[in-house]
């Protein structure tokens, strides 16, 4: 009896471990996949201007060298951009997430009257698009041209993450709710008590599909706003990769012609594009392992449920 | 019999008008704050999705954007011309092929794509290593914050004909293999890049979800001695259930939508005949004439096949899953 | 579900009359009156370019220069058409916008530019006497009301679109002399296979670069050159107007590209090359020879240099090629490059046109800067560029061009190629050599002072777009020169006929 038990337990931690085996590989093979393109922008951006120039940059830099780095961050307007991103994806992050789980939240309790209909219109508003003249002229008329207002309100709530949202608090034991409520607990008391403090994996994940929203958002950033001191990072890296012909006028003009030696002889039109989408991307990594510590405690989570 | 009655109630179907009007009272009594948290939410939906949607009348009329005293008062003042853009969009000896094109590239992404992100999530949630897990999600996901224009870039130095990886097949004796100009991989091409910028993002979905699961499900199915395998079948893929279908009924929905930005960049003229899908095609039907009326049209086309596959989807989910996102 | 939507019908309807209650009456007053350089804050709109239009070293250049601020928008880098009209239509307040001619066609044909000649009287003489009669015409009306002021390509007879050829290469594989006939370059093309088979690319292109005339064709000009073919619209000696396609010589263009496509003589990806994967494959040396412009040539030249040990000898210019019965026509440059016009809703407009004159007036230090310190002048009276300091301090300042003293920049304008001597070395041997051997190849730009047309404005770059489309397809072997007719059908489809009505009208009045 006893032995029969101990074999069962030594014959699943191998079949186990076979699994987490296979998972380290496979999971291993797809983040090689996943980072040796990024592996090629990277390199681009420190490497030779020569060498990248001529296409002979792959995976690792080659004849390292910070100049387009140093150009980005000193010659150009890259800060004032960094600055209306953060601006854009923190306040946004925090409006969109009071109208996400105030939303969500009412919409996950099956009992509401009124609930399908409310669900309902997300879901029409989800596939239904008036156009890009009509969403202007609504910002126009708000007034809010040419703000931060108008890049971050469009985006004050998104059906898609709203529903991500909805569906893990349907997930969650109504046990401990009602208990609360039974003991007196308003909706509002009950969700900021309750709820959210057990739905910290959903909040930091939804958190995370709307900053990176906001940080990844052109289209908004593009028409809403016209002056240059308003231009978000992902204007900026769109206004460089699209004028490679007008970089190289301005850049190239004096230093490769007849003056050769200069110290812009590093800097490339791929190279500033390299350069610069990666110092864009890095802040929002930067942040990534703070938001998923909430991701990962995973399992350990599910047994508070009970 | 009895049961659907008491399912007929619970959903308030057959309830008659003034018996559903008691109920929302007394709900409404009981939840007030129900019902005032929903109102930012709406406030924005309205201001922001449904106001706009006077715009569709656009599709219907030859809109001239200087008609009115501003863009709005234009839509008014347009002459009406029925359902001239729907026939220059259904007319068009192209349409058949774009619109086979958008189906299938859509079908074969979420064929495809539609189940890694998926395991990607149960394997991770395998690694016990903390810092090794944290590191393979990030590399997962930094893919994600790459612009189209950007992955081109990338991935013609290494597919272009005289790219990376030509010039390893090459180096090993193999022919050369032309990924953006012939015709049988370019669809390849297009599938390969959108789950490698995508796969991350959803994956963080599911990892999340998988928290959901209650701990004591695996504790017990281990003691029954269930293997590794038959507890991911049995508990996990139950467990993720809802994400799933979710995820599931909102990509179908989309399945006309999405890949526009990522075809007009990667595609060429040699392979129009299988990558060409409906927008890229009224892009350059419309190129240079800032055409809002067309490019209506065919979003209202396209929302509406959305929306008549969303709600089937999720007919379909509900009878078969028991799961409704509604 | 009916209830939703009608509750949902509804309420759209209700917005829609919300949104349809709101008009905007325009204020016109004073627009007339110049308030001067200090009293005002100008608004001017330009394209879409990568650095910030405001802090560029141009804007206190030009703020010293005029007396004028100026507050400088760009237009986004997608999109830009319908943002621009959106703009415009919803009453913005810009009160000069730098257009491009098709764009400046769609806004006068909705009427959305101020009429300029009593400005332009008052305010703009300098500008009404640099450019010629004809141009003026172009951007009038047919009452002579004029909507625009304009930027004149400064160069009539340039070769802008050519190939450049690594010499090394080519002499190693027993070829020392820049074929100049299509047989010859044929030839060049095979012997260069022959000798080194899979191991470059022979010829790479397309290279499309839209900022000059008409180079926006997806094959090479200097081929089609030997066709007498050499622009998507011609004018044959009766003074009929045809596209491209209806030449005679179009099947035998197209037969003559697919067959080089089929024998590998050119890149197989080159439906899906763009200018800088062009540029690349020549400046990694995986390519023998690349369609170029004067651009490329300043870009990979000086880095092949450096990177692989080459030297100016080592590169050669094939320029436009003759037929075998001696046929050569290539398109002089002669255009309009870009239109300035005032919004007519702006309230400075008189300051508007009097800041433009005043750049025209002070044209040479603006664009090319101080004698002594940015240039000096040759013996011949030509302009020599001083660098690095010229590129550094006037680089930019094509971005800023309005209107100019189009006479007196073409003799300005050309040390701005000098600026850089890669740059030099492909305009020398490719426009200043064809100008002095065989200026006879030139065919004049028949459309160059065409005025506004609607049919032009909305259907022409869709048209020019298909062709470029059918040309690559039958170069990739999916379309064949049998499809001519079906690519017709849909020209006709797509307002090949109104464009065609509209140039020939034009030709006509002539």
């Amino acid at each position: 009896m006893t032995g029969s038990r101990i074999r069962k337990l030594k014959l699943k931690s191998t079949s186990e471990r076979a699994f987490t085996i296979a998972a380290y590989i496979i999971m291993t093979a797809l983040a090689l996949i996943c980072i040796f393109p990024c592996l090629h922008v990277f390199s681009k951006s420190i490497s030779g201007g020569n060498l990248v120039a001529t296409g002979q940059i792959y995976f690792t830099p080659k004849a390292i060298q910070f100049e387009t780095m140093e150009y980005i961050l000193e010659k150009t307007e890259f800060f004032n951009c960094l600055k209306n991103t953060l601006i854009v994806t923190v306040l946004g992050t925090a409006i969109s997430m009071f109208t996400t789980i105030t939303t969500a939240y009412p919409l996950s309790k099956p009992k509401m009257p009124g609930r399908k209909l409310f669900v309902m219109l997300y879901v029409i508003s989800m596939v239904f698009f008036g156009g890009i003249v009509p969403a202007y002229m609504v910002v126009n008329t708000l007034g809010i041209l040419d703000t931060y207002w108008a890049i971050i309100l469009p985006f004050a709530i998104v059906q898609f993450n709203m529903f991500v949202m909805k569906s893990y608090f349907e997930g969650l034991p109504e046990s401990i709710e009602e208990a609360a409520q039974i003991d007196g607990a308003s909706d509002v008391q009950t969700l900021v008590r309750i709820v959210i403090p057990m739905s910290k994996p959903v909040i930091a994940t939804v958190s995370l599909l709307y900053a990176v929203n906001y940080w990844n958002n052109y289209f908004h950033a593009m028409m809403y706003t016209n002056s240059s001191s308003m231009r978000t990072l992902q204007v900026y890296l769109y206004d460089i990769i699209n004028n490679g012909q007008a970089f190289l006028e301005s850049l190239y003009s004096g230093s490769l012609g007849t003056n050769l030696g200069n110290s812009m002889v590093n800097i490339t039109t791929d190279g500033m594009v390299a350069a610069a989408v990666t110092l864009s991307i890095i802040p929002i990594i930067a942040v990534y392992p703070f938001v998923q510590r909430y991701l990962i405690k995973g399992i350990t989570l599910g047994s508070v449920k009970g | 019999m009895r049961k659907k009655r008491e399912e007929a109630m619970k959903m308030g179907r057959k309830l008659s008008a003034k018996q559903q009007i008691v109920h929302f009272i007394k709900y409404f009594k009981a939840h007030p704050f129900l019902y005032l948290m929903l109102i930012p939410g709406f406030f924005f939906l309205f201001i922001y999705k449904f106001w706009p949607l006077y715009g569709l009348e656009m599709a219907f009329k030859d809109y001239n954007i200087f008609a009115g005293a501003n863009p709005m008062d234009s839509i008014a003042a347009s002459d009406w011309v029925g359902l001239k853009w729907f026939e220059r969009l259904f007319s068009s000896s192209q349409f058949p092929v774009v619109l086979r094109n958008t189906l299938v590239i859509n079908s074969l992404k979420i064929l495809f794509l539609f189940p890694i992100p998926i395991i990607a999530a149960i394997l991770l949630n395998e690694i016990n290593s903390h810092l090794y897990k944290k590191t393979l999600t990030t590399a997962i996901y930094i893919p994600y914050f790459f612009s189209w224009v950007v992955i081109y870039g990338i991935f013609y130095s290494l597919l272009g004909s005289y790219g990376v990886v030509n010039t390893i097949l090459s180096s090993l004796g193999l022919s050369r293999v032309q990924f953006f100009t012939d015709q049988s991989v370019f669809r390849g091409v297009l599938i390969f890049t959108e789950g490698w910028k995508e796969i991350g993002y959803n994956t963080i979905i599911y990892l999340a979800a998988i928290t959901t699961i209650d701990s004591t499900l695996y504790e017990a199915a281990r003691i029954d001695g269930a293997s590794k395998i038959q507890q991911v079948w049995h508990i996990t893929l139950p467990g993720l259930l809802p994400t799933i279908v979710l995820m599931l009924i909102l990509k179908v929905g989309y399945i006309l939508d999405t890949g526009f930005e990522q075809v007009l960049i990667f595609y060429n003229p040699a392979v129009y005949d299988v990558a060409d899908i409906i927008q890229t095609y009224v892009y350059r039907i419309g190129l240079g004439q800032a055409n809002f009326s067309l490019a209506t049209a065919l979003g209202l086309f396209n929302s509406v096949v959305a929306f008549i596959l969303v709600v089937s989807a999720n007919t379909v989910s509900k009878k078969l899953l028991g799961r409704s996102i509604w | 579900m009916k209830r939703f939507l009608l509750t949902l019908l509804v309420l759209v309807c209700a917005l829609s009359l919300f949104a349809g209650g709101k008009s905007e009456s325009a204020d016109n007053s004073g627009t007339m009156t110049l308030k001067g350089p200090g009293n005002v804050t100008l608004k001017r709109l330009g394209y879409n370019i990568g650095f910030d239009v405001n802090t560029s070293y141009m804007v206190p250049i030009m703020e010293e220069s005029t007396g004028y601020k100026v507050e400088y928008f760009a237009l986004p880098a997608e999109n830009a058409d319908e943002k621009l009209l959106m703009e415009v239509a919803s009453g913005t307040d810009y009160d000069i916008v730098n257009l491009d001619v098709d764009q400046w066609r769609t806004l006068v044909s909705n009427g959305a530019l101020m009429p300029l000649n009593d400005l332009l009287d008052q305010y703009g003489q300098d500008i009404l006497k640099g450019n010629s009669e004809e141009t003026w015409a172009a951007l009038s009306d047919e009452n002579g009301v004029i909507y625009g002021v304009p930027y004149m390509y400064p160069y009539d007879t340039e070769v802008s679109n050519f190939m450049v050829a690594r010499m090394d290469l080519l002499r190693a594989a027993g070829i020392n002399e820049i074929p100049e006939t299509l047989d010859g370059f044929y030839d060049m093309l095979v012997t260069l296979k022959d000798f080194y088979g899979d191991e470059y690319i022979i010829l790479a292109g397309p290279y499309v670069n839209s900022s000059n005339g008409c180079n926006s064709l997806s094959f090479p000009m200097v081929i089609a050159s030997a066709f007498g073919i050499y622009s998507d619209w011609m004018v044959d000696e009766d003074g009929k107007v045809y596209y491209m396609s209806e030449h005679e010589n179009f099947d035998e263009l197209i037969s003559f590209l697919a067959k080089c496509a089929f024998e590998g003589l050119f890149d197989p990806d080159w439906a899906a090359n763009t200018t800088s994967s062009v540029q690349e494959k020549f400046a990694s040396g995986r390519a023998i020879i690349a369609c170029a412009d004067r651009n490329l040539a300043q870009y990979c030249i000086p880095a092949m240099e450096a990177s692989m040990g080459l030297v100016n000898d080592d590169f050669g210019f094939i320029s436009a090629l003759e037929g075998e019965d001696g046929t050569c026509t290539y398109m002089e440059s002669t255009s309009i490059g870009k239109v300035s016009a005032v919004l007519k809703k702006s309230k400075n407009a008189a300051d508007a046109i009097n800041w433009i004159n005043l750049k025209v007036q002070d044209q040479l230090f603006i664009n090319i800067g101080v004698e002594g310190v940015h240039f000096t002048y040759d013996e011949d009276g030509s302009i020599n560029p001083i660098n690095p300091i010229f590129a550094d301090e006037r680089g930019d300042s094509y971005y800023y061009l309005d209107a100019t003293d189009a006479f007196a920049f073409k003799d300005q304008w050309p040390s701005r190629i000098r600026k850089s001597e890669a740059q030099w070395i492909a305009f020398e041997a490719t426009t200043i050599d064809v100008n002095e051997e065989r200026p006879e190849i030139f065919v004049p730009n028949d459309f160059a002072y065409m005025p506004a047309s609607a049919n032009y404005a909305r259907y022409n770059t869709t048209l020019l777009n298909s062709l470029n489309d059918f040309v690559l397809q039958v170069m990739a072997g999916s379309r064949s020169v049998n499809d001519v007719s079906t690519f017709m059908k849909d020209w006709k489809v797509n307002g090949g006929e109104d464009v065609r009505a509209d140039l020939q009208a034009y030709i006509d009045a002539q």
